[in-house]
């Protein structure tokens, strides 16, 4: 393992991935600090006032145990440690528009969020990788060029604008796909029945359409400059004077060359992925955290926006950490180049 | 003269002409489009409420009242001016983050790669979110506000584009040259360096401009930004608000998407075309 | 086959290479013909975009849009190459006639061991064998070049500018072919370095007896390891002969103002060159490509394009002071 993932480099990257998580979690603390302003406890003194009785009630206890969480009666760097500490601990804190631990409604909706993003990257990224460099290799194919051009045409446009179009025609007026939800309502979560997994796609399939539309087409264009790039270099020529086969030439010596600056280009583009997938969530009303995202901001409830917001950037530091740490297997010299 | 040599360039490099052709085409109907339309009409309860398109009307108007037609014109405007506030001031720190930090190098360069990597790791989209939830008031944020938010991310990509630009260039001859004859720091980075890479310099322009349009559009499809005004995201913001699907009312969804769809073509046309200016070794031909 | 006693291993015949641009055609080689003998060592020489380049990607039948061979013939070993498909020709590549790169810097396959670089071409050649037989000849193949057999498990980037030059002479000598094309092999590396590959190269031919087209622009490093020369000026062929008889007694204008321009040790410091540019080889000028630098031209040499021909035994030139009557 250490000699395919040199050490120094595993371990630098590790360390910006704790960079990452602790910029992202210091920011929920400090933003709200910077402003001047608490916004959790505004919100429940807020609603404190507007509802008396018994409820009133509970929202007074809801602010002792606020209080208590965010360590508000110590001085700021007291605040600081608790608040780090509370996010080791996973605890997020209480979603009072929701009535439940932040923890909770994330933890519920975060593998619709990250199956959609996965499934539909990594199909977009097949496909517009590959089409991209069947276009680089046969660039006299008309129909080729015409396809590809319009895939990376629709890339201009964010795919949830796409989304906005889609879920128009296809859901609203063709009536061919639901426009919200995962599942239909009232079936229940059942892993091992097919009937549930079919409805499960046919729910998520214009959400995921607008994804692909909307992202394929960048990787086609990066694929087929790159791949137009390599097959121009030196090494190309010199194996094809050797006379290795066409396939070879393609697999061993074109794709093999290409596949790192087109895996740098996917880690490059998970944070535009995900503002996409949000995005295009709430487009459909599809219940994943960008939902819960929406309706977070909707009812000013603090505590989950910065939940959600955590979340996403926890797994987009991993999944960046993963493909890092994939580099050395792509590419040898990445560990003696010096990280530019 | 000059002129004519340019649109000599265009032609040789179609996606920088297309690019600058639609900018343009935009950038008139925001302008001129205002001779032909009554700027209080962009906004709501100004005129009959969810007209299709009619002679009247030509782009019909919305469920709040709006006549679409002058809310294109004054909400692409609008939207624009944002972008690129937003990606001016981005390319601004940019360039001074990238030239400095690329050309003097040490724990400054160390520092700033840091945060910019982490940064870049970090959707800007989220920490836009974050920033605009924790102001005051998030739905009344005026048009310059937004521009100055979305310029706390706008300024990442640059940095790193020129920076890296600046240390491949820094080993390049004329600037040992410039060196060698007693140029200062500055001098170098002002004389010799900017003006070789003002393409690149375009290019991360363009980007961030496109980027920080994409980061409006996102925050006021979300309801972030303000209201009233009729730009292209809060256009977006109010065809789901009154569901404008169910009413089948298509033209209403149709004008803001395709007037997105413009600016972010001339972005990336203007950026590939750039891009080919930049590095003529790209071109197709012989 | 019984002619490769006798007759020329390589006959090369009004080669013509075009390259199809909006502008028009690009003759990059426009009419070129030399003969080279199975063991021989020919020099081709030429300043920058006189075509010689060309005329290495053309005889490994590597020439890609928008260039095309437009014509001629170049038969190897009896066979034409133009007419072959491209299986038959990709078979023929390594087999029969090899490259050693120009740019050996990046002609290697950056994310590849070396081991695996040496045998893939054998193995796409249907060469088959054993685990220990590949490794053997793997050694045997980085010995042949004076490199250490540990290069074998390393990357390119581990590996210096003259080693990786190095292994790319021992690719293209993997299944001993008639025939290596070495274009400007050295021209990447340092001088010392320069002259030690090329002593492996020259020592490499004698031992394989094989034939050596060598490219390059400086006729008098050429002149010490070649026993032909052939001279290419605006993609058309000036001269071929000797190398003793050329430097006697050079026949055509240019051959004899390269020869001048050479730095001796008698003229220290006198680099005279040649004055001029080289013509558009879009649009040539009429008559002899070399009238517009050459300072015997005459009416004749505006007008009518000289013919190539054999003015002496084993002895070729294209100039009208030869060949007119």
């Amino acid at each position: 393992m250490t000699r395919l993932i040199p050490l120094r480099y595993f371990l630098h990257r590790t360390l910006y991935l704790v960079a990452v998580l602790w910029v992202a979690a210091t920011l929920n603390f400090v933003l709200p600090r910077l402003a001047g302003r608490d916004p959790i406890l505004e919100r429940l003194t807020e609603l404190e006032a507007s509802i008396g009785g018994h409820r009133g009630l509970w929202v007074a206890e809801a602010i002792d145990s606020y209080r208590e969480w965010a360590g508000l009666n110590q001085p700021l760097w007291g605040q600081y440690v608790q608040y780090l500490q509370n996010m080791l601990n996973m605890d997020f804190g209480y979603s009072f528009s929701r009535n439940r631990p932040v923890w909770d409604v994330v933890s519920y909706a975060l593998p619709w969020t990250m199956g959609l993003l996965g499934t539909t990257t990594f199909i977009s990224f097949a496909l517009g990788t590959f089409a991209g460099g069947l276009s680089a290799w046969r660039r006299q194919d008309r129909l080729l060029n015409v396809s590809v051009s319009l895939l990376m045409a629709l890339a201009v446009i964010p795919p949830f604008i796409i989304g906005l179009v889609l879920a128009d025609t296809l859901a609203f007026r063709l009536k061919l796909f639901p426009i919200a939800g995962m599942f239909t309502p009232g079936r229940f979560v059942d892993l091992g029945d097919i009937e549930w997994w079919l409805d499960v796609l046919h729910h998520a399939a214009v959400p995921a359409l607008a994804l692909l539309l909307g992202t394929a087409g960048s990787w086609a264009m990066g694929m087929r400059g790159m791949m137009v790039t390599v097959l121009g270099s030196d090494f190309i020529a010199f194996a094809e004077a050797k006379g290795v086969k066409r396939l070879r030439l393609i697999l061993s010596y074109a794709i093999r060359n290409v596949m790192l600056p087109q895996t740098t280009l996917l880690a490059m583009s998970l944070g535009s992925l995900v503002s996409s997938v949000t995005l295009v969530e709430i487009m459909f009303g599809y219940p994943g955290v960008g939902s819960i995202l929406e309706s977070a901001i909707r009812a000013f409830d603090y505590n989950l926006i910065q939940g959600c917001v955590f979340f996403l950037i926890l797994s987009i530091g991993l999944a960046t950490f993963v493909l890092d740490l994939s580099y050395p297997l792509l590419d040898p010299r990445i560990s003696y180049r010096k990280q530019t | 003269m000059k002129l004519k040599g340019f649109l000599g360039y265009l032609r040789r490099n179609p996606a920088l002409g297309g690019g600058l052709g639609v900018l343009l085409f935009l950038l008139l109907f925001t302008t001129v489009g205002r001779l032909f339309i009554d700027p209080d009409h962009a906004y709501a309860m100004s005129v009959p409420i969810n007209r299709p398109p009619s002679a009247e009307y030509p782009f019909g108007t919305d469920s709040q009242g709006k006549d679409l037609f002058a809310g294109m014109v004054v909400g692409t405007g609008m939207t624009l001016t944002i972008g690129m506030t937003a990606g001016a001031i981005g390319l601004g720190i940019g360039a001074l983050l990238g030239f400095t930090s690329g050309y003097y190098g040490g724990v400054f360069d160390t520092i700033v790669k840091f945060i910019v990597d982490v940064l870049l790791t970090i959707p800007s989209f989220l920490l836009l979110l974050l920033i605009a939830t924790t102001l005051a008031d998030p739905s009344a944020l005026r048009p310059m506000q937004m521009a100055l938010i979305l310029s706390i991310v706008a300024w990442v990509a640059p940095t790193r584009t020129i920076r890296s630009q600046v240390l491949s260039m820094k080993e390049r001859a004329f600037v040992m040259m410039a060196k060698l004859n007693g140029m200062s720091g500055m001098e170098i980075i002002l004389k010799e360096m900017m003006p070789n890479l003002l393409p690149f310099l375009a290019i991360s322009l363009a980007g961030a401009v496109s980027g920080a349009v994409l980061g409006s559009l996102g925050l006021e499809a979300l309801g972030i930004g303000n209201r009233r005004e009729p730009t292209l995201g809060m256009m977006i913001f109010w065809v789901r608000y009154y569901a404008a699907f169910i009413r089948g009312m298509w033209w209403w969804i149709l004008e803001p998407v395709v007037a997105i769809a413009l600016v972010f073509t001339a972005f990336l046309l203007i950026s590939i075309g750039l891009d080919e200016m930049a590095n003529p070794r790209t071109r197709r031909k012989v | 086959m019984s002619e490769r006693q006798n007759g020329p291993l390589l006959q090369v015949r009004d080669l013509k290479v075009y390259y199809h641009v909006e502008a028009g055609a690009v003759k990059a080689v426009d009419g070129a013909s030399f003969n080279l003998r199975s063991g021989k060592k020919m020099g081709l020489v030429g300043e920058s975009g006189s075509g010689k380049s060309t005329m290495a990607l053309a005889m490994m039948r590597m020439i890609k849009e928008p260039g095309r061979i437009e014509g001629g013939q170049m038969i190897l070993d009896g066979i034409d190459l133009v007419s072959l498909s491209e299986e038959q020709m990709r078979q023929t590549r390594l087999r029969r006639l090899a490259m050693i790169p120009q740019g050996a810097m990046n002609s290697l396959n950056p994310v590849m061991r070396i081991d695996r670089q040496l045998v893939d071409g054998m193995i796409d050649h249907g060469i088959t064998f054993s685990r220990d037989e590949r490794d053997d000849r793997i050694e045997a193949l980085l010995r042949s070049v004076d490199l250490d057999p540990k290069v074998a498990k390393m990357y390119p980037h581990e590996l210096s500018g003259g080693m990786k030059q190095r292994v790319t002479v021992a690719m293209s000598i993997a299944l001993e072919p008639d025939l290596v094309i070495a274009d400007e092999p050295t021209s990447a590396l340092d001088v010392v370095i320069q002259r030690r590959v090329m002593e492996t190269i020259n020592r490499i031919q004698d031992e394989l007896g094989l034939a050596v087209i060598l490219i390059g622009h400086d006729m008098g490093l050429m002149a010490q390891s070649v026993s032909r020369l052939a001279v290419m000026y605006a993609g058309k062929m000036m001269e071929v002969g000797d190398t003793v008889d050329m430097f006697r007694e050079p026949l055509h204008p240019y051959t004899q103002l390269l020869i001048e321009s050479l730095p001796v040790l008698d003229n220290k410091g006198v680099f005279s060159g040649i004055p001029g540019i080289t013509p558009s080889l879009l649009n040539p000028p009429p008559g002899c490509v070399f009238h517009t630098r050459c300072p015997k031209a005459w009416d004749l040499c505006r007008e009518e394009i000289p013919e190539f021909a054999e003015v002496a035994p084993r002895r070729w030139v294209a100039c009208h002071l030869h060949t007119a009557s």
